[in-house]
């Protein structure tokens, strides 16, 4: 089996678009959240969000008409062109049917289901278009990627909701592994919309000023929006065209709770096995992780049960590996959110640098980890773990390494 | 990664009736579920469930929450367990070996819509928080792991038409991986009155309420919905516990014609690269095929793109391929339909024999098609799903032999 | 229906209706002192569906801070009264 490199990066966000701008935003603490613009929230508890602001689809939409793609494609061809771009890959050069395309997403293209009600409340059913239909179904997000760039390839989205993104790496990874593609561009992305912040809302899950992932007094997430494309190509390929390696992809792991639809299991039960599993699958020990990117939501039982499972896979060793949350800055970007992580997680490999949790004042008993508080650390990672779970009990863990010639 | 992934059972649930065999009789006796709907008014034709009473199998309790999507995917799953003596009792602790990959086009379309309407009519204060769960496109499938206790790889894809075909492609990659022990594979799609407003707005429904694949009046689809999961193992696994081996997966190929998401490819150069590289990973050649199981749904130009792709690879010879399009009586499933063709591949094979293809009238002379059951010779079935929105599957199932 | 004829009987009628519909029970099987979270197998979401229903029944607003703190279908009718101004009359 072949062995799997990163070698270009891509990500639109709500600290900015283009890895450098993102990488200098993190690593200086900044956050992407403020008072919600895409729609009224006067008639909700919270107002809250983090969007992607001064987006304009038409520097990185060309061959198609970007009004015709929903939101989330149009985040998602602008990340697939940056990484393409940062990869310095010659698709002329490439069999464009070797040439894939793996995207994961929690709603898809939820904006047509909020257009497809406000015109049957304004107008009724009468007056839904009839182009409408074919622009919905999720898989529109990494087909209008193929379409803008001609790749003929695989092409899938993984609609695992907020572990999307690392089931699609997952599925990117495996391709190039076993020889059937070339060059995957893998990753997430998803839209702002009130579908998702009214549920959220309802559970009282979101938080009202900020996000303070692990922190005593979290409140809650903070749903945001964006999209991240990472390029995977193997490392033979990357050798041979002199491509700058970001990380190496060692393996995944994938586990379901059974448990509960929105609840994590208490005792982090399918998280440990998702842990196990990527470590397992990686040929590498528990003793050589020395980042984890967390999925760190900010909500009370999120942060609670996934430091119960690190504690219970690491054991002692677990106070010593430190796990930060950047949706402490960047919101819960939903199916973007672990590709987004991802890329990261391939900046702190390939900079040395750990990006930190903002707005950690107060620990809290139950949270008894280094969440690498306020401020970005150099720790020169070698092995990191990058976690993501999600509403149906679905875990997904990705184990990169450094890659050094 | 060289391992045989073979198929030990199923489960489905379609207009033609709940579980194989009742599937199978009604397919084999050329019934067709085309008929006027029941849940949208007789206006519409459909290929529904009618009087879809899960509570049979499912049982009473936890039904709540579930809606129309996950109760077809619990009921395929109850049927594929009962059926491959993997039942687990309800004590159980669960196995983290064993998972589902549900392949959908839409997911909970009715769920995420009515959702948002309850939000946008009553206010957000007001919106069910029980009904949030069901928003997320995964949501059947988490649904099916908490009820049946599926606590291995638990995973979601869509690819349009073609999402079927790829759930089971993905199950057999994570197989050979070594993710997973046993997983149930396949596809689930729910009717419901977004879905049938919007095709219709879409100009794909048949204004005949007719559906008649690679017929020479088709005039466009009929919805149909279901759910198909094949029980999808390696050959040692399948030995351990004396399962008898039904099929395996022999052969996948996927392309993309990256040109629009709402038009097909006429000249069929994805769906022609998907169908060679299925033989091609299946190490055959197409005269080894013994029948084609079609994806084709009476689209003017879609099927017009399959028949091309058909004669493309198969060329002089493929007029003496039996084929069949079981959508002539189960109607567009979407996203479960790549699913519902392979499982009538896998019966086509054990019974030497494809199915009619419902209510035949006028179809394409330069392919073998009929409204009886065909007989043939052959080890290799070939099955086709290709989308509108570009993406093109073909898989190649073998008949079991040691 | 105005608030002030909602008495303590038939709010006590529909919240074990709601909660037996909500935990997939007969209401004569919800006594009025079952612990929810404990006897009933109610959790967070499912209290969050029934402050939601509610809410849109009595149209008032029970916080959620306050709804947390009821433990059975007694305590609930007593908040509910609460918020409808105190005019039901206690049995």
């Amino acid at each position: 089996m072949r062995r799997v490199v990163i070698t270009g990066l891509g990500v639109v966000t709500p600290i900015g678009s283009g890895w450098r701008n993102f990488w200098e935003a993190l690593l200086a603490g900044k956050s992407g959240i403020g008072p919600v613009t895409s729609f009224d929230t006067s008639s909700f508890p919270v107002h809250i969000g983090a969007e992607v602001r001064d987006f304009v689809p038409e520097q990185y939409i060309h061959r198609q008409t970007p009004e015709n793609l929903g939101r989330a494609s149009q985040l998602a061809v602008a990340a697939a062109l940056l990484a393409l771009q940062d990869s310095e890959a010659n698709l002329a050069r490439y069999d464009r049917h070797r040439v894939g395309v793996s995207m994961g997403t929690t709603s898809g293209e939820p904006l047509f289901v909020e257009r497809y009600n406000n015109i049957r409340k304004a107008d009724g059913l009468k007056a839904i278009p009839g182009e409408m239909l074919p622009k919905y179904p999720c898989n529109v997000i990494p087909s209008n990627i193929a379409i803008e760039f001609e790749l003929r390839g695989p092409n899938l989205m993984i609609p695992t909701a907020c572990a999307a993104g690392n089931y699609a790496i997952g599925y990117g990874f495996d391709l190039i592994r076993a020889g059937r593609a070339d060059l995957m561009l893998a990753g997430g992305a998803d839209a702002f919309s009130r579908i998702p912040y009214m549920g959220f809302a309802r559970l009282g899950a979101i938080a009202r000023e900020r996000c303070q992932p692990f922190d005593k007094n979290r409140q809650g997430m903070v749903p945001g929006e964006g999209a991240a494309v990472l390029v995977l190509e193997s490392l033979e390929a990357a050798v041979r065209r002199e491509a700058q390696v970001y990380a190496e992809v060692l393996g995944y792991g994938l586990s379901c709770d059974s448990h509960h639809m929105t609840a994590a299991h208490p005792q982090g039960d399918g998280a440990v096995r998702a842990m196990a599993m990527a470590i397992d699958e990686s040929k590498v020990g528990i003793e050589d992780i020395d980042y984890i990117s967390a999925h760190g939501t900010g909500t009370p039982t999120n942060d609670r049960a996934e430091s119960i499972a690190v504690r219970a896979l690491f054991g002692n060793r677990a106070g010593k590996v430190p796990m930060s949350s950047i949706k402490s800055m960047l919101g819960h970007t939903m199916g973007a959110a672990s590709a987004i992580e991802a890329v990261a997680c391939a900046l702190a490999l390939r900079t040395g640098m750990i990006p930190p949790t903002i707005n950690y004042e107060e620990p809290d008993p139950e949270c008894d980890l280094d969440y690498v508080p306020n401020q970005a650390r150099e720790t020169h990672p070698r092995v990191v773990l990058n976690n993501a779970y999600a509403f149906g009990g679905n875990n997904a863990s990705l184990c990169l390494a450094r890659y050094a010639v | 990664m060289h391992e045989r992934i073979v198929i030990t059972g199923a489960g489905v649930i379609s207009c033609l009736g709940v579980g194989v065999e009742e599937f199978e009789g009604s397919l084999y006796s050329g019934a067709s579920g085309v008929k006027p709907s029941e849940l949208f008014g007789e206006h519409e034709i459909t290929a529904e469930i009618r009087n879809f009473t899960p509570q049979q199998w499912l049982g009473n309790k936890g039904i709540r929450v579930l809606d129309r999507s996950a109760r077809l995917l619990c009921v395929a799953v109850h049927q594929a367990l009962c059926g491959s003596d993997l039942r687990l009792d309800d004590s159980g602790q669960g196995d983290p070996g064993l998972g589902m990959i549900c392949g959908t086009m839409f997911g909970s379309l009715h769920s995420i819509t009515s959702f948002d309407w309850s939000g946008l009519v009553e206010g957000p204060n007001y919106v069910n928080p029980m009904e949030f769960p069901n928003t997320v496109i995964n949501s059947p499938a988490g649904q099916a792991a908490i009820k049946y206790k599926l606590r291995g790889i638990n995973s979601t894809v869509c690819a349009g038409l073609a999402s079927g075909l790829y759930a089971l492609h993905c199950g057999a990659e994570f197989l050979r991986f070594g993710r997973a022990r046993i997983l149930l594979a396949g596809g689930m799609e729910e009717l419901c009155e977004e879905s049938v407003l919007g095709f219709g707005k879409s100009g794909l429904i048949s204004p005949s309420g007719s559906l008649r694949p690679f017929g020479k009046n088709r005039d466009g689809t009929i919805l149909g919905e279901g759910s198909a999961l094949l029980v999808l193992e390696g050959e040692e696994s399948a030995a351990a516990r004396h399962a008898k081996p039904w099929m395996e997966i022999s052969g996948f190929g996927c392309a993309h014609d990256a040109q629009s998401v709402s038009a097909f490819r006429v000249r069929a150069e994805g769906a022609t690269a998907s169908i060679q590289e299925a033989l091609a990973s299946a190490g055959i050649g197409p005269e080894q095929i013994g029948c084609i199981v079609s994806g084709a749904s009476g689209s003017r130009t879609g099927d017009e793109m399959e028949v091309r792709a058909l004669q493309n690879v198969f060329q002089d010879r493929l007029g003496k391929i039996v084929i069949c399009a079981p959508k002539a009586a189960v109607g567009e499933t979407m996203g479960a339909s790549g699913a519902i063709c392979a499982l009538v591949a896998g019966i086509a094979l054990r019974r030497q024999a494809t199915p009619p293809t419902a209510g035949l009238m006028d179809g394409d002379t330069s392919l073998l098609l009929s409204k009886d059951p065909q007989p043939f010779d052959g080890e290799y079935a070939l099955v086709t799903a290709f989308g509108c929105d570009g993406n093109n599957t073909s898989m190649v199932l073998r008949r079991w032999m040691q | 229906m105005t608030n002030q004829q909602v008495t303590a009987e038939e709010i006590r009628n529909a919240v074990r209706q709601l909660v037996a519909e909500i935990t997939e029970r007969e209401p004569q099987e919800v006594s009025e002192k079952a612990d929810f979270i404990e006897e009933l197998g109610i959790d967070s979401l499912m209290a969050i569906e029934i402050l939601v229903a509610v809410d849109k029944k009595y149209k008032i607003e029970i916080p959620e801070e306050e709804f947390g703190k009821i433990r059975n279908v007694y305590d609930a009718v007593e908040v509910v009264q609460r918020h409808l101004g105190g005019a039901a009359k206690a049995q």
